[in-house]
This record gives structure tokens, sequence and C-alpha cells, in this order.
């Protein structure tokens, strides 16, 4: 079979299947079902939840004043920080979709930021425990709250010892979902840009 | 442009083009319920793109790209859509169109050669097959005219082999 002779054929074959009809003025306001449509729908559901910690902090702050609780400055600035993530998340998912160029651009552009993604993931929450774990030694140390004197009391290398253990197990817990949600998928696009070479 | 012609517009060009997405519909599903799907998923990623569509490039070479990316990247095998559901909403097989017996056979053994192809070789030799020159091929998938020659060689040759072997 010569592909060249097949070219009149081809072009017969596939005016014929236009003859369909299909409304598309209906189509166009239905929801993506592709997997990073849904992942942009979950990212841009998390930031709204943020609006409601910011008011019931206020609610605290209003009703104790700044003498609050370490653990709520501490809690805000999790959720700050998770909530600033989000937003990340979503817009680097919302930039993915957007057509760049040719389909190599594309595929390129994909494959980076979905593994900027993932890294910035595991690195801001490695951070973020990081953060838990040396706030939580600064009440201990200073004794900001009773509810720390349990946790106090427990000999101090073996504390670190938690802390790292802890650290390692989420950091690598977390890696490994990653490899399992998106591996797959960011597989399949290195073997195509690899097909393309 | 007020939101309403932008709607006129985009569906009159859709229509107009039609034929690339049923193409890659064709070349990147499997069964008719996955080439609803698929058309259905490509109308909607060209909808969102083509607000932002400056026409740097002519609309077909850009539907293309967007049509081969979803097809390539974006689309999942899930629920199906109650849109694209019934008799209506089929697209026809080859053996659908009116083609005498030999034509109908040649055809078919081209589509059956061309899927077992990897996804950028179907690609390659629907933009061939569509006539598209080497400098288009390269805009769409922005491989380099040279390598786009040396792969189209290989493709022509290993679709003579898989059609041999038959």
């Amino acid at each position: 079979m010569e592909l060249d002779q097949f070219k009149e054929l081809w072009a017969k074959s596939t005016t014929q299947t236009s003859a369909v009809n299909y409304n598309i003025a209906e189509m166009i306001y239905h929801d993506s079902k592709s997997p990073l449509a849904a992942l942009e729908k979950k990212f841009k559901a998390s930031l709204y939840i943020f609006p409601f910690v910011v008011v019931l902090f206020a609610g605290g702050f209003i009703s104790s004043g700044v003498h609050q609780r370490p653990t709520r400055y501490l809690l805000f600035t999790i959720l700050f920080i998770e909530f600033l993530f989000s937003l990340f998340n979503y817009l680097t998912i919302k930039k993915i979709q957007q057509p760049a160029g040719s389909i190599k651009e594309n595929l390129i552009k994909r494959v980076f930021l979905l593994e900027k993604r993932n890294s910035t993931q595991l690195y801001v929450h490695l951070l973020l425990y990081i953060l838990m774990a040396v706030l939580l030694e600064v009440c201990v140390h200073f004794k900001f709250d009773a509810d720390y004197a349990g946790w106090g009391a427990i000999n101090p290398v073996l504390r670190i010892v938690v802390y790292v253990v802890f650290l390692t197990a989420q950091f690598l817990v977390k890696r490994r979902s990653q490899k399992k949600q998106y591996g797959q998928y960011i597989d399949k696009l290195n073997s195509l840009v690899a097909q393309m070479e | 442009m007020k939101h309403l012609d932008l709607h006129t517009t985009f569906i009159s060009l859709v229509k107009e083009h039609e034929r690339i997405i049923f193409k890659v519909c064709y070349l990147y599903a499997d069964n008719d319920a996955d080439r609803q799907d698929l058309y259905q998923e490509i109308v909607i990623q060209v909808w969102k793109g083509y607000q932002k569509f400056r026409g740097d490039s002519k609309f077909s070479t850009w539907l293309y790209q967007v049509a081969i990316n979803t097809a390539m990247t974006g689309f999942r095998k899930e629920k199906r859509s109650p849109l694209t559901r019934g008799p209506d909403g089929k697209v026809p097989d080859v053996a659908d169109v009116n083609f005498g017996e030999q034509e109908t056979e040649q055809l078919e053994q081209l589509y059956s050669a061309i899927n077992q192809l990897n996804d950028i070789e179907k690609a390659l030799v629907m933009l061939y097959l569509d006539g598209k020159s080497y400098e288009e091929m390269e805009n769409i998938m922005g491989i380099t005219n040279g390598a786009l020659r040396v792969k189209m060689t290989r493709i022509k040759e290993k679709l003579r082999q898989l059609t041999k072997s038959k």
C-alpha cells in the first residue's frame, strides 16, 4: 500500500462524515470531563473555603482580642499557606489547559508545569510541617500554652526523632501518592515528546 | 466583538472545519461512544481557546493543534454525556459511507494500518493525507521540517509493511 494513493479516497471519506449534526451551541456550555478540568474544579472549590477561615479567625479575634492562643495563629498561618498553594495549583492547572502553539510546545509545557507543581507541593508541605514543629517547640519552650505541657515533658531527643520520622514519612507518602496520581500521565506525555524526537 | 457575534462566528467556523474534528475522533477513539465524547471534549477546548485566539495562524491550523492536543493529552474514557447519546449524534463508520466494495475494503485496510501506529505517527499521517505541506505540519506539530521528512519516510515504509503482512 502506498500512502499517496489514498489521498483522494481519504478526502472523500472524511468529507462525507461531516454530514452528522451536533448541537455545538449547547455543547460549549458544558464542563470539560478531562482529568485536568476535574483538578481545576477541585482547587477552585478549595479557594472558597479560605474566606470562611478568615471570618472564623476574625470572630475569635473580636471575642478574645490579640491574646489568643498561639495555636490559633499557627493554624491561621498554615491555612493561609494552604490557600496560597491552592491558588497556585488552580492557576497552574488553568495555564496547562491553555493551548500554547504547536503540539510539541504544548506537551513540553504540560510536563514542565505538572512536574513543577508536584515538586512545589512536596516542598511547601514539608516546609509547613517543619514550621509546625518549630512553632510547637517555641510554645513548649516559652510555655505559651498549658496544653503542650505533656509534649514538653518528653525527652527533647525523642521529640526530635518523632519530628524527623513524621517529616520523612509524610514526604515519602506524598511523593508516592503523586507518582500514583500523575506519574502515568507525565510518563505518557514524556513518551509522546520522545516520539517526536 | 460582542459575545453573541463571537458565538455565532465560532459555530459557523467549527461547522466549516468540522471534518478535522471528525478525523481526529476517528483516529484517536476506538468506538462510536468514545468518538462522540471526544468530539464534545474537543469542541469545549476549542471554544475555551477561541475566546483568546488572536488569529496569528489560520483557524484550521489552530484547530488541528487543539484537536490533536485534546485527543492525545486530555481525553479520558469516563461517563458518557447525555448530549451526545442517541441515533442523531452518531459518527458514521467508514462502512456507513457509500463507497464501492473495493474502496471500502481499501479504506478499512488503511484505517486498520493507521491504528497500529503511535499517537504522533497517526497525527502525521492524518496531516499528510489532508494534503498539508511540511511547513504547515511543522507549525502544527512543532517537529522540524527535516525530522518530519525522515519520519514520513519511515511511516510510509511501516504502513507498507503493515498492509503487506495482511
